[in-house]
């Protein structure tokens, strides 16, 4: 038999040809930047080295008050690794070492750096920018960060909000809040992590505005006074009760009442709620804030179908403070079903394990 | 056979590894843009972590059978992990070995009286266990039933919205179930995510904290820290560019337990349990026309031990070939399914050509071009050429997975780290590689003859867990 493909004439041989040469050619441009890459990363570490030995007993100085008005210049590749470690620092002090650190920023020129880092096309650069002006409280960056804070990017425009809301959360919380409430991509753990700072701020925003909220928004924001323990009014979330069947918002409304006694009589018609999802939670509630008059509805919900409402039941019941002396045994006693009195066996349990 | 089937039947060979190679080398400039995108994202690492109770409460499960070398020192790094709310659910799938004894003495354990909530049925669970020192620990012991059966038993009793599953013998980073959780905190609708699965022998752990990261001396498991470095960091991350992943490893995912209750669980007739649920959760949610959000989180990590002989990575690959290919077929409703999108249109027919059929086509044709340059239908040049590609475009793949891994995270810091990263990225391919296809054509083969395989037939050492 003949060879048919005898050489590189045949274009399909050719082009298999170009390909492997193309892909060592590759190779070699891809092991030519690994050894770059390290030995970049080796200088930069170097770099960080020389400037800790000088730098970091400066910043400590700095932090504890000591005059550092006459700094040594910062040089060009230094001032990355600068503003880098001062905002680590900043992150981890607060009181008058904040302010100090400040100080220490300003006789740097940290601010106009910052500034124009804002406007680069560089991420890293734009989010360490960022973290400058928040902890700096720099006010005249405030249009250019509403800016970024209202861009597309769901990690810078957040970390813009930080920033507005280090700066002067009492202006930034109004403005910024329908994006709070309605922006999926920002994280909801971050904005009550930075809303923190804030709450007494958050806490009045959302007094004035929560009946005004529908859907998801609403739902992020019973999530959020949820994380924060804010205190809304009974006879707001009463109101939004009652023009709102969402299964979820209920869920967080009941959440919200553990800290809002008055809701109590409320909390009790949901109980009989068709969602096993709001009985659960409603007894879960009626555990914290209900009265001894609750009881007998709560020994019902034992026999309640879905298995997570009886154990909310049985644990709510396990923990009302009425039923501690004496109480809780005698209405175990009177138990006849097995796998109710298993369920508090289980419940009495996990309470030794988390004693 | 006519001399012009032959040049065909060449050239489809060539174009096959051209096109394989290709997808590839698409996907790895996926994981570039997203891997630039996530190392400028870096300086948010420094920001203080503070809990705001709206983090998702999650419970890990850990199958274990007859793990008794590294159960202990994986629950104890499981219990530092940096996480607001988790518990720890160990199931001892009815180990055969010291398994439950040195839990219930390490752990000081006592019976607990649990009444599940699950639906999913298993195998039947004995006893379930609580430790007296650690509120957040559980055990089950149940009969033997596999690693899905226990994964059921697990979710069954689960407390939390979401649960993590992870291999008895490996070590999370401590920082890994707050990344992990991230995206289910950014998109509701987001129903799984993955993390990276690193190679842990050559590591030291002490008091459940990796504490060296190193290369290990076993030269299979040298083989293995590559393989693995380009399957995560541009298989997988690329897939996740465009939610089209199929697969998320089994020794660390993390679920929305709820709706991998209503899909019905891990499927126990499987091997590739993890691979199945996760295209039939594609593949239920879009047929309901329910959004089914899947992705990688590179930075999150698992270490575990991977196998140091011959006949236990031989068997590995195996399982996983039948797996991948239980997978495939007991879920081709996604194929080009109306509501498929990115997983039924490009993942699941990528995963059919390349992966599913690619050991027969692959073997097939280094065997085809030897016996066709033998008998001299094809000649030497064209042979040569064929294994020039075939090669060039394999270092390629490797050392690029090698130039992420530089780009983005350094782990193996020291430069002789990078040096015999870089030599197993090249000579992996003269016979490795090979040798891997050829296990996983007996993986297809097993499959189309239907024989049985079982988990836990992995041999643990454990030693890294000793050092």
């Amino acid at each position: 038999m003949g060879s048919v493909l005898q050489d590189l004439t045949d274009p399909y041989i050719n082009l298999a040809f170009i390909a492997g040469n193309l892909a060592l050619v590759l190779v070699l441009v891809v092991v030519f930047l690994i050894i770059v890459f390290r030995l970049r990363l080796i200088i930069a570490l170097r770099r960080e080295v020389i400037f800790n030995a000088l730098w970091r007993p400066l910043l400590a100085q700095s932090m504890l008050g000591v005059n550092t008005a006459t700094l040594p210049k910062l040089r060009r590749y230094e001032r990355l690794i600068m503003i880098k470690a001062w905002n680590r620092t900043q992150e981890t002090v607060t009181g008058d070492a904040t302010a100090c650190l400040n100080d220490f920023a300003l006789n740097l020129s940290l601010d106009v750096l910052a500034r124009k880092m804002l406007l680069r096309t560089n991420r890293s650069e734009q989010l360490m920018a960022i973290f400058t002006l928040g902890n700096l409280r720099d006010k005249s960056s405030w249009a250019e960060l509403i800016a970024v804070a209202r861009s597309k990017n769901p990690v810078t425009s957040l970390t813009a909000v930080r920033a507005l809301v280090q700066i002067d959360a009492a202006s930034a919380i109004p403005e910024l809040m329908d994006s709070m409430l309605n922006r999926y991509d920002w994280e909801i753990q971050r904005i009550a992590q930075m809303l923190k700072l804030a709450k007494p701020e958050f806490e009045r925003c959302l007094n004035m505005n929560l009946i005004d909220l529908h859907g998801t928004g609403l739902l992020r924001a019973l999530h959020l006074a949820d994380a924060l323990h804010l205190r809304l009014s009974s006879s707001m979330l009463m109101e939004i009760t009652r023009s709102n069947d969402s299964v979820a918002v209920l869920v967080q409304i009941l959440k919200l009442a553990q800290l809002t006694p008055d809701f109590l009589i409320y909390a009790r018609s949901y109980l009989q709620h068709a969602d096993a999802l709001v009985r659960a939670q409603a007894s879960q509630t009626m555990g914290l804030i209900g009265e001894e008059c609750d009881i007998p509805a709560l020994a019902q919900m034992l026999s309640d179908e879905m298995w997570s409402v009886r154990y909310q039941a049985a644990l709510a019941l396990v923990q009302f403070p009425a039923l501690k002396s004496g109480g809780l045994e005698g209405l175990i006693q009177k138990i006849s079903d097995p796998k109710t009195l298993q369920l508090f066996h289980q419940i009495q349990s996990e309470k030794k394990s988390y004693q | 056979m006519s001399q012009e089937v032959i040049s065909w039947i060449t050239r489809i060979i060539l174009c096959y590894f051209l096109l394989l190679n290709i997808g590839y080398i698409t996907l790895t400039l996926l994981s570039v843009v997203s891997l630039v995108r996530k190392n400028q994202e870096k300086v948010l690492e420094d920001l203080p972590k503070i809990f705001t109770e709206l983090e998702l409460p999650i419970s890990i499960l850990v199958p274990a059978f007859n793990e008794e070398a590294t159960i202990v020192a994986s629950v104890q790094s499981m219990l530092q992990l940096q996480y607001s709310d988790y518990e720890i659910i160990v199931i001892n799938d009815g180990s055969r070995d010291a398994t439950l004894d040195v839990l219930i003495q390490a752990f000081d354990l006592v019976n607990f009286p649990v009444t599940s909530a699950g639906t999913i049925p298993t195998k039947k669970v004995q006893q379930v266990y609580r430790s007296t020192h650690y509120a957040n620990l559980r055990i089950i012991d149940k009969v033997n039933g596999g690693k899905a059966d226990s994964l059921n038993a697990g979710i069954n009793i689960a407390r939390h919205p979401l649960f993590c599953a992870v291999d008895a013998d490996s070590i999370l980073d401590r920082m890994g179930l707050q990344k992990l959780v991230t995206p289910f905190l950014r998109k509701p609708d987001m129903v799984v995510t993955g993390g990276t699965i690193r190679v842990a022998n050559g590591c030291q752990v002490k008091n459940g904290y990796l504490t060296h990261v190193g290369l290990p001396s076993n030269p299979w498991a040298l083989l293995q820290v590559v393989e693995y470095l380009r399957a995560f960091l541009f298989g997988r991350l690329g897939w996740s560019q465009f939610n089209a992943m199929l697969i998320i490893s089994g020794a660390f995912g993390l679920f929305k337990t709820q709706t991998v209750i209503e899909v019905g669980g891990y499927k126990t007739q499987t091997i590739g349990e993890d691979m199945e649920l996760v295209v039939r959760l594609h593949r239920t949610l879009r047929q309901q026309g329910r959004a089914c959000l899947i992705e990688f989180v590179v930075d999150s990590v698992c270490w575990t031990e991977v196998p140091e002989d011959m006949t236990t990575l031989r068997n590995q690959r195996i399982r996983w070939q039948r797996g991948l290919c239980e997978s495939l077929t007991s879920n081709w409703g996604l194929m080009l399914s109306r509501n498929g999108g990115a997983p039924g249109w490009i993942a699941f027919p990528f995963m059919v050509v390349f992966e599913w059929l690619g050991p027969l086509v692959e073997l097939g044709g280094y065997i085809f071009m030897g016996v066709a340059v033998f008998y001299g239908a094809v000649s030497w040049t064209a042979f040569m050429v064929f294994l020039h590609v075939a090669i060039s475009l394999g270092i390629l793949l490797s050392v690029m997975g090698l130039m992420l891994e530089e780009i983005s995270f350094h782990i193996y810091q020291k430069p002789w780290h990078l040096a015999v990263l870089g030599l197993v990225a090249v000579l992996e391919n003269f016979g490795y590689r090979q040798l891997n296809t050829y296990w996983r054509l007996l993986g297809l083969y097993r499959w189309a003859v239907n024989k049985e395989s079982h988990w836990g037939a992995m041999r643990r050492k454990g030693s890294w867990q000793k050092k």
